[in-house]
């Protein structure tokens, strides 16, 4: 809980502030990533589901589509961690921009049938791939960082 | 057997989590900002102000290095540019007081009494919105102002959002130039009044219906004429808060109506100062501006909005 109120306040407060190319990253996305890789692919999306449900407050797009998006790409990264060797930094974060663009995607395609139309446009996969390019750059230090809160579990994983 | 139990239940938890969100989108979207979703954003807004007040506070000098280290060149040129306009001002300034009341008495005649005459807070703007995807920024003054949601926010030229949210001790606008935004607008020079939106594009677009059976347009209007607010008896904002300029105004081939698209004035970049007129429908017009605005009839190319000064009447 502590991690997911820090992450949620940062994302509003701060990332805000240190915008690329007029993007924010999601960064509890690449926590729920991380927790799902740690603690199981369920733990995971509940902890997505739950930052994104809070910082849908914070957006006018429709509520819950940022917690559906965070929730589902949750689940289906720690489904794919197995077979990707997380000592290799660059394997942690190419998974974190395919979670990104995943992510991005879910959530603009509910966001439209949720009636966003503004969505519908091209730019909008511009700030997709934008985005999970800054998710992809901040990967190595938000994985790091919740592996130091919530430590390696012993369970079985997905 | 232990595994497919296990997926099963992972199954339900995903369909649970699906099947909330839908609902909650669905109820959002029913109850808009006035329902128990949009309190709780309230609340959180309110919570999390004061980090954002101080991130912006800290972060602010590393926006200024940054946006001088990437725009060297513009800020040079926009220097040079602003020291010809200092000097300019400067000679104006000197030219003596008759210029300033000239102006305030051709304020009067185009009807830009927002800048003294309607109610009005300053407030500054501490941060962009928190997502990706919409045309918002917080500012840092709210319902302790009596600030509510639907007020015009203007800059120093004109029209640039309106309230959407408010919480006590901040609020969120919603920008010109995000596509959930309308305004009922019409000509400075004319009286024909329409509904503008902001396309999925980012540029606020109006269609003025025309006579088609003239051969000249009759729709009043051309490039670079200045669109206001038309104050009309449905519209949340006063009369007369300027809005933009047209950028192209176009007939359309069958002369049924005319296209424009608005510059507005909006700069985001330079975006710092802003004023919110607390001005709300049903309040009364300033003493300088009297608007008569008739029942909004079924064909909006009817002339139905006039406004004049108590001093003079304009002179179009």
């Amino acid at each position: 809980m502590p991690l997911a109120i820090a992450v949620v306040v940062t994302q509003v407060a701060i990332m805000p502030q240190v915008r690329l190319f007029g993007v924010v990253p999601d960064l509890a996305l690449i926590a729920a990533v991380a927790v799902g890789w740690s603690d199981g692919g369920e733990t995971g999306a509940w902890f997505g589901f739950v930052t994104g449900l809070a910082l849908d407050l914070f957006v006018s797009t429709p509520f819950a589509m940022t917690a559906l998006a965070y929730a589902l790409t949750a689940y289906l990264a720690s489904s794919m961690h197995s077979v990707i060797d997380r000592r290799v930094p660059v394997l942690v974060a190419g998974s974190v921009l395919v979670a990104g663009l995943c992510s991005g995607m879910i959530f603009v395609i509910g966001s439209i049938l949720a009636g966003a139309d503004q969505l519908q446009r091209t730019h909008t996969i511009v700030i997709v791939a934008v985005a999970a390019l800054y998710d992809a750059l901040l990967a190595l230090p938000m994985f790091g960082l919740v592996r130091f809160v919530i430590g390696e579990s012993d369970r079985v994983r997905i | 057997m232990a595994d497919n139990s296990l997926g099963g239940r992972r199954r339900y938890v995903l369909l649970l989590m699906v099947l909330t969100a839908i609902t909650l989108a669905t109820l959002d979207s029913r109850a808009h900002s006035s329902g128990p979703i949009g309190a709780a954003g309230r609340v959180a807004h309110r919570v999390v102000q004061p980090v954002s007040d101080a991130a912006s506070s800290v972060f602010s000098p590393f926006h200024d290095w940054w946006h001088g280290f990437t725009h060297h060149g513009d800020i040079v040129k926009e220097n040079r540019a602003l020291k010809q306009q200092l000097q300019q001002a400067q000679a104006d300034a000197r030219a003596g007081h008759d210029a300033a009341a000239q102006n305030r008495v051709y304020a009067r005649l185009f009807q830009f009494p927002f800048q003294t005459d309607y109610p009005n807070v300053n407030a500054r703007v501490t941060a962009d919105g928190a997502g990706n995807f919409e045309g918002a920024v917080t500012l840092n003054v709210g319902s302790e102002h009596h600030i509510a949601s639907g007020m015009a926010v203007v800059g120093p030229l004109g029209m640039i959002g309106r309230i959407s949210r408010v919480w006590n001790g901040g609020s969120t606008v919603l920008l010109v130039s995000d596509p959930n935004f309308g305004i009922d607008v019409r000509p400075l020079l004319s009286t024909q009044w329409t509904t503008a939106h902001t396309a999925s594009d980012g540029q606020l677009k109006a269609t003025f219906e025309d006579d088609r059976t003239q051969a000249q347009s009759a729709v009043k209007l051309h490039e670079q004429d200045t669109i206001i607010t038309c104050g009309c008896d449905n519209s949340d904002y006063p009369l007369g808060i300027p809005v933009g300029t047209a950028r192209s105004a176009i007939r359309a081939q069958d002369r049924s109506e005319v296209n424009v698209v608005l510059h507005t004035y909006l700069d985001r970049r330079s975006l710092e100062f802003v004023k919110v007129i607390t001005w709300r429908r049903g309040d009364p017009t300033p003493a300088t501006v009297t608007a008569t605005t008739k029942s909004k009839p079924t064909t909006k190319s009817t002339s139905q909005t006039t406004a004049s000064t108590t001093s003079s009447t304009p002179g179009h």
